[in-house]
């Protein structure tokens, strides 16, 4: 579904992707695992097409389309997502207003009609209900103002809701408490299917327990430096990254 | 007629009797002739240069053409219609009619003298002397021009009266090329309470409103007025406005300030425990200056004053905001508070904000502050990655700046949608 190959992206002259070669086939799920400042932010955000990022050489294909030409909102409505590792805070825009403004604009972009407004409610009043959101999340300002781990239910919200084919989960488990990871998996777990692929990136085995991947890349120093399956983590865990870099 | 013309006659002629009962024959002198548009060393005036702004050959109004009322917008159910500064007439609701009273100016200084002579007998206190024919210093030029052309209307709501219903007062600019002087002055009597849409709505080109509102709330009344105008771009404003508050009554003031445009906004708390909330917005685009100066003086104990104004300038346009608290002796336990803040959407955009505390009392509390910026890149990406395009996150972005300022006026947040429409057009 995503293949990039021999990408390097420069910030202010610094080399942080260097010729990164990875691929996330279709139904598969992918976890990244690497130090602070390996990278790994940098490449969901180069992905989903942040300002502010050289590309030196390579390229992204999104369903055998190259998309780094491509703005942030067509490769959002051509179904990629991400989950941000820190959600931005917007007052004075409603939640539940923004929600359904981003489904719309999405569905506009792909030539359909805007979502039914009462099933639109339904659905992200369930979802939410889901996710332990208390309704007053819908209509607050977007993330203005939530907990850490309320701002990471309201990404999952998002993800649920738009349904993308592709998304990136950048740290969506760090600063959750058990019980909101646990949350957070099973929305994760219900948004998986055959059909979408997911790349999580994480520092910790805990989400992986819940979410098996299929694939585990150790990264460093913006590349892949060591592949296998969900074993790596447990010998990560025990070993940290010294074993490997 | 061409103003200047106007005034050269009026010159020659002297006044011999004005409309307005307090304009005298001593202000038109021939000091008054010689700057009669304040400048740039008038501190309320420095950064709105209104001779820049009109044409030399602007007219004054001579005879108002017959109007078509239908043509009237019939958004409104209860209108108070004014013609180019002239009161037309008054198309309420069954209801309403006999509870507001409409008056010329002469006709209600026989009938009743008791506010005239309170503004007009202790000026200083009430008004600042800015009273249009009072004095004649460049600031108030303008409000003396205003009194020479225009005579000008009163409406009185009589005590107890509470209506529900917002009233419109539609001045419709249909001139051309011309200088409109609308005054008015509104009493809201003892324990009233109404509502008003201040609406100008210009179809016409080049012509520059002058209008001079002076708004007397008598104890424990409470006013509303929303203020906006549409369709302003081809002409220029001035406004002043005075409210003066006795004791216990509410004035709540919103606006939505655009084009090229001039506001001098006084509130006066001169009773104990009257209260004040004044919103705003000014929105410039092209090469437009918009301008507010407003001051609430506190002049009697336990006043409490909020002002709340928000600025977005775009292209290559100014928006600038004086806002004052002057809190006097005696007024103890007084609260004021003036927060702003701006948005600017071009490099080129400019924008200022001073606030300005004069205190004379110990045992009172102010808080003020102002706030620029420019759209967050940041929040276009978040909103861009969920599917907005670039230009509709801005624009959402703008409206969310906006919604901040919580309106509660439909009208007025309608505008306000269109007119965020319209800077990105
Ligand atoms: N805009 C920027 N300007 C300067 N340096 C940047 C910028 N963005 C990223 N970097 C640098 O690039 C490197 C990679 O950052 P990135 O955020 O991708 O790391 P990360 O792997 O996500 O780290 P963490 O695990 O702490 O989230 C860091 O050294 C960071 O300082
Ligand atoms: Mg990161």
């Amino acid at each position: 579904m995503l293949k990039i190959s021999n990408l390097s992206v420069t910030v202010e002259d610094k080399l942080i992707l260097d010729n990164l070669n990875l691929e996330i086939p279709k139904g598969k799920k992918v976890a990244i695992m690497g130090p602070n400042g390996s990278g790994k932010s940098t490449l969901s955000n180069v992905i989903s097409g942040k300002f502010g990022y050289n590309i030196k050489k390579g390229n992204i294909e999104f369903e055998g389309k190259d998309i780094l030409d491509c703005s942030a909102d067509d490769r959002a409505a051509m179904g990629i997502y991400m989950a941000f590792q820190y959600p931005i805070e917007i007052p004075g825009i409603a939640n539940s207003s923004f929600l359904r403004t981003a489904i719309n604009s999405i569905r506009k972009k792909n030539n359909l009609e805007p979502v039914n407004t009462r099933s639109f409610l339904e659905e992200i009043n369930n979802i939410a209900n889901k996710l332990g959101l208390d309704k007053s999340f819908l209509s607050r300002d977007l993330n203005t103002g939530f907990s850490g781990g309320e701002k990471k239910k309201n990404e999952i919200l998002q993800l649920l809701l738009i349904k993308p084919k592709f998304c990136v989960l950048d740290e969506i488990d760090s600063g959750l408490d058990i019980d909101a990871l646990k949350v957070i998996s099973k929305g994760i777990s219900e948004f998986s299917s055959k059909t979408n692929s997911i790349l999580i990136i994480t520092h910790y085995q805990r989400l992986l327990d819940y979410i098996k991947p299929d694939e585990v890349h150790i990264f460093n120093d913006g590349k892949i430096i060591k592949s296998g399956n969900s074993d790596l983590v447990k010998v990560l865990e025990e070993k940290g990254y010294k074993e490997f870099c | 007629m061409y103003l200047n013309d106007y005034l050269d006659k009026l010159k020659k002629n002297k006044l011999e009797e004005s409309n307005k009962p307090w304009l005298t024959s001593k202000i038109i002198s021939d000091e008054f002739f010689n700057s009669i548009f304040p400048d740039e060393k008038v501190e309320e005036w420095k950064n709105f240069n209104i001779k820049s702004l009109i044409g030399n050959k602007l007219k004054v109004l001579e005879k108002n053409k017959n109007l078509k009322i239908e043509k009237i917008n019939r958004d409104y159910n209860n209108i108070l219609f004014f013609n180019n500064g002239v009161f037309e007439k008054c198309l309420l609701e069954k209801k309403l009619i006999n509870k507001i009273n409409i008056y010329k100016t002469t006709e209600y200084k026989k009938k009743d003298k008791t506010i005239l002579k309170k503004i007009y007998s202790d000026a200083a206190k009430y008004a600042e002397k800015r009273l249009s024919g009072v004095s004649d210093s460049k600031t108030t030029k303008l409000l003396s021009l205003n009194a020479l052309l225009s005579e000008g209307v009163v409406i009185e709501i009589p005590n107890d009266t509470v209506i529900d219903n917002q009233i419109c007062i539609y001045n419709n600019i249909s001139c051309q090329n011309t200088l409109v002087n609308p005054y008015i002055l509104i009493i809201a009597k003892e324990n009233s309470k109404t509502k008003f849409l201040d609406l100008t709505s210009y179809n016409g080109e080049e012509n520059w409103t002058n209008s001079f509102y002076e708004i007397y709330l008598e104890k424990n009344s409470n006013f509303q007025m929303a203020n906006l105008s549409t369709n302003q771009i081809k002409n220029v404003n001035t406004s002043s406005y005075n409210f003066h508050l006795e004791k216990y009554s509410r004035l709540k003031f919103s606006s939505i300030n655009k084009g090229n445009s001039k506001k001098d906004i006084r509130v006066f708390l001169n009773g104990e425990n009257s209260k004040t909330s004044l919103k705003g917005m000014l929105i410039s685009k092209h090469k437009e200056s918009n301008d507010i100066f407003c001051k609430v003086t506190h002049n009697a104990p336990n006043t409490i004053s909020n002002q709340e104004w928000r600025m977005l300038s775009s292209d290559n346009s100014k928006t600038s905001l004086n806002g004052k608290i002057k809190i006097l002796k005696n007024a103890k336990k007084s609260t004021g508070s003036f927060f702003s803040k701006t948005l600017l959407l071009s490099e080129k955009a400019k924008s200022f904000s001073k606030p300005e505390l004069e205190i004379f009392e110990d045992e009172v509390s102010c808080s003020h502050g102002a706030s620029f910026g420019e759209i967050e890149k940041e929040k276009v990406f978040y909103l861009q990655s969920r599917g907005l395009s670039k230009r509709d996150a801005i624009k959402y972005l703008v409206l969310a700046f906006i919604n901040e300022l919580k309106l509660n006026d439909d009208k007025l947040n309608e505008n306000i949608l269109s007119e965020t429409e319209n800077l990105f057009c």
